[in-house]
């Protein structure tokens, strides 16, 4: 039913743009030009970049760096023109267009504390901010670079966007993961996707094999290029993006040149990244046998624990304790240091504008080979390869070149180029057999313990970071983002956009021990290497018309109809060989080479249309719907619809509202709308895959069955609703933002399990049977309490809360897995495990598993996802806006995280204090005992743990030089330094390491065994040209 | 120059409004967008491509690469059921921190032990394989060679035995038509080894005859060894001579394995990666596989010359993160990462016989067959004569000696943890005389458990036929026998 609705809509919407056109066409009369300045209105300064338009129509242009314009072809009569920028509140004034000359308007625009673009980016092209029925966030990036320590897109997003959850990456080049408005998929990605510029872009997080964070796509976007960041967070704005994009939008828009002398932006940043945790010691308990079966074992030196000491099995001589990361001589710890050097131009004349930049940075990371390493290497005469002592690298070199060419006055052609050469080095230092975290969380309270060949193990469990960084991982990656996206704007009243970008990512991904190095774990001193070449594309061609008109004195429209095709395609060759020669290293040289090889394709094709009407200049209605086919639908789904309804309503605007002299704007807002999320690329198919069996010796390839499949397989279709008001106090001095959201994920993929005794290679089949929703509010406060000549001062508060609940599973029953369960009327992944309950029974101060009870019955615990969220920022300036300090403070709560890394050193490193000595407090005991109860009696309870946390994410301090200083420069236009610091203090009542861990990007958090993320401290300094 | 461009597009834009309706009208009815998306990805080779000759002898071969994944070899990352059931038996000793591994060493399994459930599934994955394999060259390749479809009954009765000697008491079949889900209802381990007779003796009468053919025989061979080891599951020992007593001491199907494919399990575990030790009194009643120096189970403790002269110096077991796992035991049966394993052979003929003949109360013939195999090892053993056995003179005796001997003989071969759950079932012996109990390991806690069986997984209750345990929705055993 709502397919033949939506059908129905969109062939009259369509109809509505023909029809008008023949009308329009024949409205058009003469035309004339309206040129002015654009000014701040405090200051009297140019605004540069403002974008003037004819309100109602599609003609608008930008002023330069003298904030001068000039709109060509603008209807005679009395029309109205409307200037925006950026951290100012719009302006519009009417002006009457009689003959051919130019007609002269100079804007005066005001400071507002929201620094935030009066026009977001939208799939149908620009909308203005109050026209939209939602509340799009939107990050300016200019802005956030000199308020903040911004290393890449997900900085830029951290706490900045309400309902926008970035839980960081841990390391140098680590990706981060984001979630908007809580998971909204069950078995596919929750990562949003990602524009740029109007193409599509890869934006995925792929892993290195290393056992830490995985390298993210995504912040290869160099933040310095960036113009705004928009964040459409669901179905409710973003459903004319279609398949894809139900878990939110985010929309890159760089920076473009402006008319005017070339003008010249140097920068550079310094700094370094460190790591300021307090690790845990490590116990060991030392002591003798006792009351052995075989009694000669009794007085045979060994650790004791809890349980061998309270059963009298081993008798402590003494506890030690060790701390490796604190040791000068044991830590892998370091500072790393990170240096960045950009320079940009941009400049232009009335046909063609120009924007071009080069950034190179280098940033290392926070781990080493320790002194006692180098020593031994040293001794033994071993030639340390810099990749050992620098196991965390990162090394990035962009261009970009941005170009807007002006064809006559109709025609624009924006041309985007946008290249970066990425090296980035990992270390193994997560939850890998022969990780760092392995061995350096599972050491023993010493230091002093020796491995097999007599070398000191200084504290580490088995193998020491001299041979676990001589294991090198690296991914070099050459990528281009490419596209034209030319406009034309025939009549006043239509205008045809279209995009047409690429963007390819080649790299090579390689991972090796060379003969005779690393740990001695299987066969790796042997020597191996693994290498993968993948070559990714993304294509995006659309293409669509907008025609806008004024039928009627009290009635505006505006009817955009396109099409969209986007292909996605990965192709790679990995291949692996074991046993190198001595000073061997590639894949020819070995003895065993092997060769694997993949391809995923996903294309979607769509067509959309939206209808807009204002009424009477401040009610805004819009309708829209989308139609989608993807290669990934199973082959009986036919098209995917996705309809999207809105309202916008400026209530301040009307005549008779009361409080005009204080509210400057006051709108309620509702939307509703539809999105999607494809299937996995073959999740619809049965099919065999490749096989090999080893036959008298040799390979001979079968083939073995994978999957079922699932012929009716369509996307999930994710309704989101969201309401809420907007309101502007006092010119903008303060403004409340208000939204609230139900998002509800129907014909919801679940990768059902399949029984082990049907015999698929495949363990689940993806099926449209379930349904889960998120609901929540999220509210942005803005104020400048203080607006002095001297000093002024501004405040953001961004907040929300996320109530996520798994509603169905269809046929399925909950799945369940050791700690985390998919359950209806919970939360998804949420963290179940039976309670236990412990005394002291014998009141010797220990306690045992048997002191433990545990219950019979697992009891919810609580999500992994923060259900709240709360950011301040807090900027102030002072010295006539000489200096800026601005902070940021993130806390998030509600979220549970499985403390890994304490748990393991409980039950199988037995070197947690909990484990070793009595001194340790009995709660803590007790959590330790009941996880080693025997088998299906074990319980993880006491691990899963409330992580909420307080932190200063982000301080910095800007020093704007004076004129007076800059102008005995010759040339120098601007300068200004910035210093700034990330991950400043923390405050949390977690017992592990930090809540933010984790070696993962998907719905679980992972914490086990790896490094926190790093505190970065940078000074930054700019000079304008 | 600008202006001109500017009337131009204008003018073309007026000739192009009806073709820019049209095009516009045409996709928003929903026009042929599935030409558009249609993808290629190579990856996927769908059945409609296979459905020939060539198809179904590939899948025959990618069934055997699923069996060699499931019992003798590996690709790094899972251990077989050979391994796991020597885990919990006396075979191996769990070395690292591996819950799943813990579980099954001491006994105390749950129902969602992850290894456990891949392993079961490795196993009807190769019994799927072999049903499809057979099906296709029926079908498709009506031609072929008769051995072809015996070897996929031979595969098929082979998983069924081998889990219904795991798993316990009730074991769905589950099966694949048309692409279509048939779910299996739980069978009785009786009606599943019946029907492992029905698919060997199915395969047989296809490779009955004198033919010498090599793959007529390994086949005919095979399907006799495995008959042989189903009757001793059924407690057909009048049978089991009978059945095995044509294939030659000399026998073996081997399993081949290489680095650029799979490893011999074993060797990957234990030597390689040390998640394994060999197991030495494990229990403490276990076999003295390391301090019986028996030949036929070569195996040493890091610093002992073998150790040292074999590469494997070691003292600590991978990722044991205490003192009170064991130190290293390396087996040296399986030497290098290219050994053979042999799955079927004269061997195991030998050895079912020796157990059928004292069953049948014919001790001296079974001492014969044990004592012809330690004066003369099948060739490919390499193990050195070895002095002959007396009779014990009890049953008991009797008993423990043949077990024994199968044991050290057949070393990581997926034979001991059947044996010992048979010695309970079938010998009424206490499960605590037959299996690890006690302290376990160096005194860790919490000891040894229970279990003298592998428990349906969990994910098993995605079968809608599958009972579950009303209390705790686990998949329920139709009992808990052995």
């Amino acid at each position: 039913m709502l397919h033949l609705v939506t059908r129905a809509f969109a062939r009259a919407s369509l109809s509505l743009v023909l029809l008008g056109i023949p009308v329009l066409a024949s409205a058009q009369g003469r035309s004339g030009t309206v040129t002015g300045r654009v000014f701040d209105a405090e200051a009297n300064q140019p605004i540069p970049n403002a974008q003037v338009v004819v309100a109602g129509t599609q003609i608008g242009t930008m002023t330069n760096a003298e904030g001068q314009y000039t709109i060509r072809n603008v209807p005679q009569g009395t029309i109205t023109i409307r200037a925006l920028r950026i951290g100012y509140g719009e302006a519009t004034r009417s002006v009457t267009v009689a003959g051919e000359a130019p007609v002269t308007l100079d804007i005066g625009l005001s400071r507002v504390a929201v620094t935030l673009s009066p026009v977001v980016a939208t799939a149908t092209g620009e909308q203005r901010r109050l026209e939209v029925p939602n509340q799009i966030s939107q990050i300016d990036a200019a802005k956030a670079i000199e308020s903040a320590q911004i290393s890449n897109v997900s900085d830029m997003l951290t706490a900045k966007a309400a309902g926008v959850q970035v839980l960081p990456g841990s390391g140098v080049g680590a990706a981060s993961r984001i979630r908007i408005r809580g998971i909204a998929s069950l078995s596919l990605s929750n990562d949003p996707i990602v524009i740029v510029d109007g193409v599509r872009i890869n934006s995925s997080s792929q892993g290195l094999g290393t056992g830490g964070a995985p390298e993210s796509r995504l912040n290869d976007i160099n933040p310095e290029d960036i113009e705004t960041i928009d964040v459409l967070r669901g179905p409710s704005a973003s459903a004319t993006y279609g398949t894809d994009a139900a878990t939110g939008v985010i929309v890159i828009t760089t920076k473009r040149g402006r008319a005017g002398p070339a003008r010249w932006n140097v920068y550079t940043e310094q700094g370094i990244t460190q790591d300021a945790n307090e690790y845990p010691d490590a116990f060991t308990a030392w002591g003798k046998l006792a009351n052995q079966t075989n009694p000669a074992n009794n007085g045979r030196a060994a650790d004791c624990n809890i349980s061998t000491i309270a059963a009298g099995t081993c008798v402590v001589d003494s506890i030690t304790t060790f701390n490796l990361w604190d040791d000068p001589r044991a830590t892998p710890l370091k500072n790393g240091n990170r240096q960045q050097y950009g320079v940009s131009v941009n400049g232009g004349n009335e046909a063609v504008n120009y924007f071009v930049s080069m950034e190179s940075e280098r940033t290392t990371g926070i781990l080493t080979v320790p002194q006692f390493e180098l020593d031994r290497f040293a001794r033994q005469g071993t030639v340390v390869d810099p990749a050992w002592t620098e196991p965390n690298l990162q090394r990035r070199a962009s261009l970009r070149a941005n170009l807007d060419v002006k064809i006559g006055n109709n025609f624009q052609l924006p041309i985007r180029s946008f290249f970066q050469d990425s090296r980035l080095r990992s270390p193994n230092d997560g939850n890998n057999t022969v990780g760092l975290g392995s061995h350096a969380f599972g050491g023993p309270g010493t230091g002093r313990r020796t491995n097999a060949a007599g070398d000191s193990l200084y504290g580490y469990r088995q193998f020491t970071p001299g041979d676990i960084f001589q294991q090198v991982t690296h991914n070099d990656a050459q990528r281009y983002i490419g596209s034209i996206s030319p406009v034309w704007t025939p009549l006043t009243w239509l205008q045809a956009r279209s995009n047409l970008g690429l963007d390819y990512t080649g790299q090579t991904w390689e991972n090796y021990c060379l003969r005779d190095t690393c740990p001695n774990f299987s066969t790796y001193r042997l020597g191996f290497v693994g290498n993968q070449r993948d070559r990714m594309f993304q294509y995006t061609a659309d293409a669509s018309a907008t025609a806008s008109f004024r039928p009627l004195e009290w009635l505006s429209t505006r009817t955009t109809a396109g099409f969209q095709f986007i292909h996605r395609q990965d192709d790679w060759v990995y291949a692996f060989g074991e046993e190198l020669p001595p000073g061997g290293r590639t894949l020819a040289q070995t003895a065993t080479p092997s060769i694997d090889q993949g391809t995923t394709v996903s294309k979607t094709a769509g067509v959309f249309v939206e209808q807009n009407l204002q009424v009477f200049d401040r009610l805004d209605l819009v309708a829209s719907v989308r139609g989608d086919q993807n290669s990934a639908f199973g082959r009986n789904f036919g098209v995917a619809y996705y309809p999207r309804l809105g309202a916008s309503y400026r209530i301040s605007e009307e005549e008779w509202f009361p409080l005009r002299d204080h509210v400057n704007l006051l709108r309620v807002r509702a939307s509703w709308g539809q999105a999607g999320v494809r299937p996995g690329t073959t999740s619809a198919l049965e099919y065999f895959a490749g096989n090999t069996y080893r036959q008298n010796a040799a390979e001979v390839p079968g083939l073995i069955y994978q999957t079922l499949g699932n012929a009716l397989l369509e996307p999930e279709t994710v309704t989101e609703s969201e309401g809420g008001f907007d309101l502007g106090l006092w010119e903008d001095r303060f403004t409340a933002t208000v939204t609230y959201y139900y998002k509800k994920s129907t014909e919801a993929i679940i990768n059902a399990v399949l029984p082990p005794s049907l015999g698929t290679g495949a363990t689940t089949r993806a099926a449209n049977i379930g349904a889960l929703r998120n609901l929540g509010w999220e509210y942005i406060f803005s104020a400048r309490p203080v607006s002095l000549e001297n000093i002024s001062w501004d405040v953001t508060l961004n907040g929300s809360n996320n109530q996520n609940r798994l509603l169905s599973l269809g046929e399925q029953t909950a799945t369940i897995g050791t700690t985390q369960w998919d359950t209806t009327g919970y939360p998804v992944r949420g963290f179940w495990q039976r309670p236990y309950t412990y005394t002291d029974a014998n009141g010797d101060g220990m306690i045992v598993p048997a002191e433990v009870t545990v219950a019979d019955e697992a009891v919810f615990i609580g999500p992994p996802q923060p259900t709240t969220e709360l950011s301040v920022q807090n900027g102030l300036e002072f010295l006539q806006g000489q200096f800026r300090l601005s902070a940021l403070v993130d806390f998030k709560s509600g979220h549970h995280v499985l403390n890994t890394t304490s748990r393991f050193r409980c039950t199988s490193r037995v070197n947690a204090e909990e484990r070793v000595s009595r001194d340790a407090p009995l709660d803590l005991q007790a959590r330790c005992a009941a996880a080693l109860k025997p088998g299906a009696q074990a319980t993880q309870f006491g691990y899963i743990e409330d992580a909420s946390y307080t932190r200063l994410r982000e301080i910095a301090l800007t020093w704007r030089v004076p004129e007076g200083l800059t102008a005995r420069v010759p040339g120098l236009r601007n300068s200004s330094v910035t210093v700034a610091g990330r991950n400043l203090a923390l405050w949390s009542d977690y017992t592990g390491v930090d809540p933010e861990t984790t070696s993962s990007v998907g719905e679980t958090q992972d914490e086990f065994q790896t490094t926190p993320p790093l505190r970065t401290f940078t000074v930054r300094f700019n000079l304008g040209f | 120059m600008h202006k001109s461009l500017a009337s131009l597009m204008r003018a073309s834009v007026r000739r192009s409004r009806a073709p820019l309706a049209i095009g516009l009208a045409a996709m928003l009815s929903g026009c042929d967008m599935d030409s558009l998306v249609r993808a290629n990805d190579p990856d996927v080779i769908a059945p409609g491509f296979i459905n020939n000759a060539a198809g179904a002898n590939a899948i025959r071969v990618g069934t055997l690469g699923r069996m060699n994944a499931a019992t003798t070899g590996t690709t790094g990352g899972d251990e077989t059921i050979f391994m796991l059931g020597g885990l919990l038996a006396d075979e191996f000793t769990a070395g690292d921190t591996f819950l799943q591994r813990n579980e099954t060493d001491s006994r105390s399994l749950t129902y969602e032990n992850a290894v456990v459930n891949t392993i079961y599934r490795q196993m009807h994955r190769v019994r799927i394989g072999a049903v499809q394999a057979r099906e296709a060259l029926e079908q498709y390749a009506p031609q072929s060679p008769a051995w072809q479809r015996a070897e996929m009954y031979l595969v098929e009765a082979y998983m069924i035995t081998l889990i219904a000697e795991h798993f316990c008491n009730g074991q769905p079949l589950s099966y694949i038509k048309d692409g279509q889900e048939l779910y299996g209802e739980p069978q009785s381990a009786a009606e599943l080894y019946a029907k492992a007779q029905q698919l060997i003796d199915s395969g047989a009468a296809l490779v009955a005859g004198t033919s010498t053919a090599a793959n007529d025989v390994r086949v005919r061979n095979s399907l006799a060894v495995l008959k042989g080891r189903v009757l001793l599951n059924q407690g057909d020992f009048q049978n089991v001579v009978a059945a095995t007593q044509n294939v030659p001491t000399s026998f073996v199907w081997n399993q081949e394995h290489s680095p650029a494919n799979r490893t011999p399990v074993v060797w990957e575990f234990v030597n390689s990666q040390r998640r394994f030790i060999v197991s030495d009194n494990e229990g403490p009643l276990g076999l003295d596989l390391v301090s019986g120096n028996d030949p036929r189970v070569p195996a040493c403790v890091a610093g002992e010359a073998e150790c040292t002269a074999a590469g494997w110096t070691e003292k600590r077991p991978f990722d044991s993160g205490n003192l009170a796992v064991p130190d290293m035991r390396y087996q040296l049966v399986y030497k290098t990462n290219s050994d053979n394993v042999p799955l079927f052979s004269g061997l195991q003929a030998r050895l079912y016989e020796a157990e059928a003949h004292n069953r049948n109360g014919n001790f001296g013939a079974a001492l014969t067959i044990l004592n012809n195999l330690r004066a003369s090892a099948p060739t490919y053993r390499s193990v050195p004569a070895m002095a002959p056995l007396t009779d014990p003179g009890t049953a008991e005796g009797r008993r423990d000696l043949i077990f024994r001997e199968k044991a050290f003989w057949l070393f990581g071969t997926g034979h001991r943890y059947p044996d010992m759950r048979r010695m309970v079932r079938q010998y009424s012996m206490p499960q605590d005389q037959v299996f690890p109990t006690g302290t376990w390991q160096n005194n860790r806690t919490p000891g040894y458990g229970d279990d003298i069986f592998f428990l349906t997984p969990q994910s098993e209750t995605k079968n809608p036929n599958m009972p579950r345990d009303p209390a705790t929705g686990a998949p329920q055993c139709l009992d808990m026998n052995a």
